[in-house]
């Protein structure tokens, strides 16, 4: 048992001592896959970007379409249960004037 | 307390590595390729599958270097991951023949004739081992698996391991008696 013990290590320390020099190609391969690898991850960090932002486009796209419905909903009801439309008429313009900034007091009955 | 120490260059190179630094990693595998290489070459007898290896190995260390916790023990697991991927091209060829052996008695060979041996003798010496043999030398006795680990490694038995270790010594022994023999034979005839 001693024996093999010396003789283990005298061989490892033989055996750790051996270089040799790579070819200049061993870098090369280990640069372009690590660039490579670099190049997919960069890939998917955009690809995942891209999923996201499409999907936050098209939930704000809903979003204001949902807030549209609500609105003409709203409206219709109103003027639906008055029934005036001349006021609806005032009203509109109103909203839609160019002055609307200014005149913070809708228009009376 | 065992001190361990690690080259301050070396350390800085680790932390550059771990940042993606392209120049820290050229650095870092320059001054671990040769070794690393001779490491490869032990366990294949052409260059190619070797440098195959460690190009595999070197992509495996710059993409973990994150894993690595305790940088003094930087150099054993780099060695590990080169052994390991050593390992999984020789499984992937399927080319290691293993043989079940009964243990027996080595004949006692003196180290120090070991020493009278130059690089490409002992490169020699490991090549003509039989393919299971060397893995399992290279392995236990240079790389320091435990016999347990090199079972994990290969799918074989604990024994076969062992008998295994048993056989590529007492071939070494033999070989290396021969060539020195043929060597004192030399001398001899010279003087």
């Amino acid at each position: 048992m001693k024996t093999n013990n010396k003789f283990d290590s005298a061989f490892r320390k033989r055996a750790r001592d051996i270089k040799i020099d790579p070819s200049d190609n061993v870098w090369n391969s280990i640069e372009h896959e690590l660039t490579a690898r670099k190049r997919s991850l960069n890939m998917y960090i955009l690809s995942v970007a891209a999923g996201l932002i499409l999907l936050i486009g098209f939930y704000g796209l809903m979003t204001l379409q949902q807030s549209k419905t609500d609105i003409s909903e709203y409206h219709v009801h109103i003027f639906d249960n008055e029934a005036d439309k001349s006021y609806e008429h005032a009203l509109l313009k109103w909203v839609t004037s160019s002055h609307k900034i200014n005149s913070s007091i809708p228009p009376e009955i | 307390m065992q001190i361990k120490y690690i080259k301050v260059e070396t350390a800085r190179l680790i932390e550059r590595c771990r940042l993606q630094d392209r120049q820290a990693q050229k650095m870092l595998y320059e001054n671990y390729a040769p070794q690393m290489l001779g490491l490869c070459r032990r366990y294949f007898t052409n260059i190619q599958e070797a440098e195959d290896a460690l190009m595999r190995g070197f992509v495996k260390v710059f993409r973990q270097i994150d894993k690595l916790q305790d940088d003094t023990k930087f150099e054993y697991w780099m060695r590990r991951i080169m052994a390991n991927e050593c390992l999984m091209i020789l499984r992937k060829k399927k080319k290691m023949v293993t043989t079940e052996l009964s243990e027996n008695s080595v004949a006692p060979m003196p180290p120090t004739v070991l020493d009278t041996l130059s690089t490409d003798d002992i490169l020699s010496l490991i090549d003509n081992l039989p393919e299971g043999y060397r893995t399992i030398f290279n392995m236990y006795v240079i790389e320091g698996f435990k016999h347990k680990e090199i079972a994990e490694h290969l799918k074989i038995s604990v024994n076969t391991s062992k008998s295994q270790l048993i056989m590529a010594r007492r071939k070494l022994q033999q070989a290396i008696s021969i060539l020195n023999n043929a060597t004192n034979f030399k001398k001899a005839n010279n003087t």
